[in-house]
């Protein structure tokens, strides 16, 4: 469980065997790659082309991918609604879904099969190409079969209808109800076919046209501006014709890529060659080069160093390889290893920074807080074993990604903690346990012996207590992480720095605790189990804060004599110890700042008692009634444990992030990113 | 017991100290959630660094809900009802003020840092932890007045 020593690499060939190298190192997949400074003769290559090329290449093979999952998921929803001519639809895959681990070997030998590949990716942009003229089309089509659909009623051709030498022929339509025409002062015969749309043919003399026209206009008729050789019928059945053509090649294009669903996989594993491809020219731009040789520099796991060696001289026996130790200069990238307890919570650290590699790992000690407060904050028995559960079962039954499968782990040891405190708290959602006869391990402060429940001690009934649990837990963890502080000033050899900046902050710690014991003993007293008064002996209180207040001053002064140790001036000097009490002044407020347990806990439990007593209200009447209450209050339950969890989760990130490893943690490293794991559709097998 | 005039104020006071830091919590909170929206538009990795930033001035809210709670303690409003003064009630009204007013700017405030937080974090790799921080000083004033507020009604 640490931040793993790295080993720094320097390989040397000639720039014939520059991409080869690329390779062999993308598929080693521990090699983290770190620019190579410029010196004389050197230069970096210019690799933009053919990265374009790369990228042009894996935006053809995304659009397939993305194009054949939309098509199967179209298809899979017409077939599922049983839409009409779902039948004619060939059957969908189901495409997507989580990244398939595959060894690296399988994504480069992909590489023999590009050209039928690519040749599909092709074949799929000019099928979607064509999908959107289709689709365009029969817009079209639509369009006109509702304009010439109009006309319907009218029997003769559309162009038979021309004007003579003295007379017009004119033909309009109307689709509105009101469409009474009067042309009680025209000379005009007219013929009308339908109601609504109503089309009307009107014969006049040349110069009546005009009053004809403007009357025709009035009453919102519009005129016939098609002049074809045949009726409206005809030309309707025409474009019927025509739609149908369409959709039929539309859904044989459809069909087709159905069809080409067979290649998503291998198109998903070009595009991962790909992938890699740009992720070796990114690396070969910060490859130093002069006229005919390359240098290349990164890092390999301390461990491993050996044996990548070997591999190197074995496969490229022509490369000249350096293995170093990292000097003062250099900052080594950050590769933890921890156990499968702790490495679920790495993720935590990462919202925050990435630590540094020279600092100890600061993610077991913070997975250890992040559990211990989990509980504390969602304390309760049924919902712990809810989350234990669901998060232990979900990756047996379901197809996860890595990231979930760490979060669901991550909460599956919350869970326990929940759990655990929840018994501690002694609530089963929400619920009390009454205890009917005294067990041999509790002995009850409670004289009368009344209202005795299982657990240490119920939040509702004694917030205090869970307030005082909160602000002594704030207090230790802040304490551990001066410890955390003191050990690393030492190991370094920095005893000042040690005793001034991490033993007197953690000494005012001790020294609150102290003055406060008398407050935090009797608030302890009053649990179920006296922890109090089996621990500590009678009135010890008002002793440890008499010695907690003669501390604190001592520590005080220390602190503003110390605080400026550095400073090269008298104001400075002052000034360092001012700052050194406003340190001291958000210390107390870090301490404050873990009443959020209390808040959350209490909030959480509050919840899950109203809940209780509206179902208890509401349905505990009949039998039915009380099926139904079981059900409502499972939902109700849920609703609570998700908002619990929820809140739980991102209150103690920020406990962790901020009041703790603003007490020690350095970070501001680099994450360990070796090359061949830039994939996207699959991932790299460890 | 029957409640009376100070179990009034202290009600108030109680109501006051949720409300007026919850509100300051959500227009924090809800500014922040918004220009999250939109870097994670932009860049949906920085998820887990912006969601802390995001929660910082949801705090407030809690502090509020902890003076509250404790002022409807003190009245023993959580279970029977205690005698409780007309002095004590306007006592309990005054000091739930703090971490109303402060919680309720000190939260707002919070808000804007963390939006510039984030920007910083879009602008710049790994300046989470600062940003973080910068936002984080913002609430030592809420803190400061949740002190007083908690010594006092836990004292009235």
């Amino acid at each position: 469980m640490a931040i793993v020593k790295m080993s720094k690499i320097r390989l040397v060939g000639l720039k014939s065997d520059a991409e080869k190298t690329l390779d062999f190192l993308s598929k080693y997949k521990y090699f983290h790659q770190e620019p190579v400074a410029l010196s004389d003769g050197l230069t970096y290559s210019d690799n933009s082309e053919k990265t374009d090329d790369v990228l042009s290449i894996k935006a053809k093979l995304s659009f397939a991918i993305d194009y054949i999952k939309k098509q199967n998921i179209d298809v899979l929803q017409i077939k599922k609604k049983n839409k009409l001519g779902a039948e004619s639809y060939g059957q969908p895959t189901k495409t997507g879904g989580v990244p398939q681990e595959v060894e690296i070997d399988t994504v480069y030998d992909i590489e023999s099969q590009k050209d039928e590949i690519l040749a599909v990716a092709d074949e799929i942009e000019k099928i979607s190409l064509e999908t959107v003229d289709i689709v365009s089309s029969l817009r079209t089509v639509a369009s006109e079969k509702k304009a010439y659909g109009l006309y319907a009623g009218f029997p003769l051709k559309l162009n038979t209808m021309r004007d003579t030498r003295t007379s017009s022929v004119i033909v309009a339509v109307s689709s509105s109800q009101k469409n009474e025409i009067n042309f009680d002062d025209v000379n005009v015969v007219f013929e009308e076919y339908g109601e609504v749309p109503k089309v009307i043919c009107a014969v006049c003399l040349k110069e009546d046209k005009k009053a004809v026209l403007e009357r025709l206009n009035q009453s919102g008729y519009v005129l016939c501006p098609y002049n074809e050789d045949i009726t409206a019928k005809q030309k309707l059945v025409e474009l019927e014709r025509k739609e149908q053509q369409l959709r039929e090649r539309k859904i044989e294009l459809v069909n087709r890529v159905l069809t080409l669903t067979e290649y998503d996989f291998k198109l998903k594993l070009l595009y991962d060659f790909y992938s890699l491809k740009g992720e070796q020219l990114t690396v070969d731009n910060t490859t130093a080069k002069s006229e005919y040789t390359f240098i290349i520099d990164g890092w390999t796991p301390e461990n491993k160093a050996d044996a990548f060696k070997k591999k190197v001289l074995k496969n490229l026996p022509e490369l000249c390889i350096e293995v170093s130790e990292p000097s003062e200069e250099d900052l080594p990238p950050t590769f933890t290893k921890n156990n499968g307890f702790v490495k679920p919570f790495e993720s935590i650290t990462l919202m925050y920074t990435v630590p540094n590699y020279r600092e100890a790992d600061p993610n077991p000690i913070m997975a250890f807080w992040y559990f211990f407060l989990f509980g504390i904050m969602c304390g309760d028995f049924v919902y712990g074993l809810a989350v234990v559960l669901a998060c232990g079962l979900a990756p047996k039954f379901l197809k996860l990604g890595k990231g979930v499968q760490n979060f669901l782990k991550m909460f599956f040891w919350c869970g326990i903690s929940s759990t655990v405190w929840g018994l501690v708290f002694g609530s089963f959602a929400g619920f009390s346990i009454p205890l009917k006869e005294q067990l041999p391990f509790f002995s009850y402060s409670d004289a009368s012996g009344a209202n005795v429940y299982l657990g240490w001690f119920n939040p509702m009934e004694k917030p205090i207590m869970l307030l005082g649990l909160s602000l002594v837990t704030g207090i230790a963890q802040l304490l551990c992480g001066f410890i955390i502080k003191f050990t690393a000033f030492a190991k370094e050899k920095h005893i000042v720095d040690a005793l001034c900046e991490a033993a007197l902050p953690g000494l005012f710690l001790i020294s609150i605790l102290l003055i406060g014991s008398d407050i935090f003993i009797n608030i302890f007293k009053s649990g179920t189990i006296d922890f109090g008064a089996k621990v500590l002996p009678e009135n010890i209180g008002g002793t440890l804060k008499d010695a907690g207040m003669y501390m604190l001053l001592g520590v005080l002064a220390l602190i503003f004599l110390f605080g400026g140790r550095k400073a090269k001036s008298i104001g400075g000097y002052f000034g360092g110890g001012l700052n050194g009490l406003y340190g001291i002044i958000n210390l107390t407020a870090d301490i404050l700042s873990y009443a959020r347990l209390f808040g959350l806990g209490l909030s959480g439990a509050a919840i899950a008692f109203a809940f209780n007593t509206l179902v208890d209200t509401i349905f505990m009447t009949n039998v039915v009634m009380m099926i139904i209450g079981i059900g409502v209050s499972v939902l109700l339950h849920v609703f609570n444990l998700a908002i619990s969890l929820l809140g739980t989760y991102v209150h103690n990130a920020r406990l962790q992030l901020l009041e703790f490893y603003g007490k020690f943690l350095v970070g501001d490293g680099k994450m360990f990113k070796p090359m061949g794991r830039a994939t996207k559709y699959t991932e790299i097998k460890d | 017991m029957e409640l009376g005039l100070g179990h009034v104020y202290g009600c108030i006071g109680a109501a006051l100290a949720i409300i007026v830091s919850s509100i300051g919590s959500c227009i924090g909170v809800g500014k922040a959630g918004q220009m999250a929206g939109g870097v994670l538009s932009k860049d949906p990795s920085k998820f887990g660094g912006l969601l802390v930033l995001q929660l910082l001035p949801a705090t407030q809210g809690i502090y509020g809900f902890i003076i509250a709670f404790m002022a409807l303690m003190n009245m023993g409003l959580l279970g029977a009802p205690v005698e409780f003064s007309k002095y004590q009630g306007l006592a309990t009204l005054a000091v739930c003020l703090p971490i109303a007013i402060i919680g309720f700017f000190s939260a707002i405030f919070q808000g804007r840092v963390a939006m510039a937080g984030m920007e910083l974090c879009v602008k710049q790799e790994g300046q989470n932890g600062r940003a973080i921080l910068m936002a984080a000083l913002v609430e030592i004033f809420a803190i400061f007045s949740l002190v007083v507020s908690l010594i006092a009604v836990i004292n009235i």
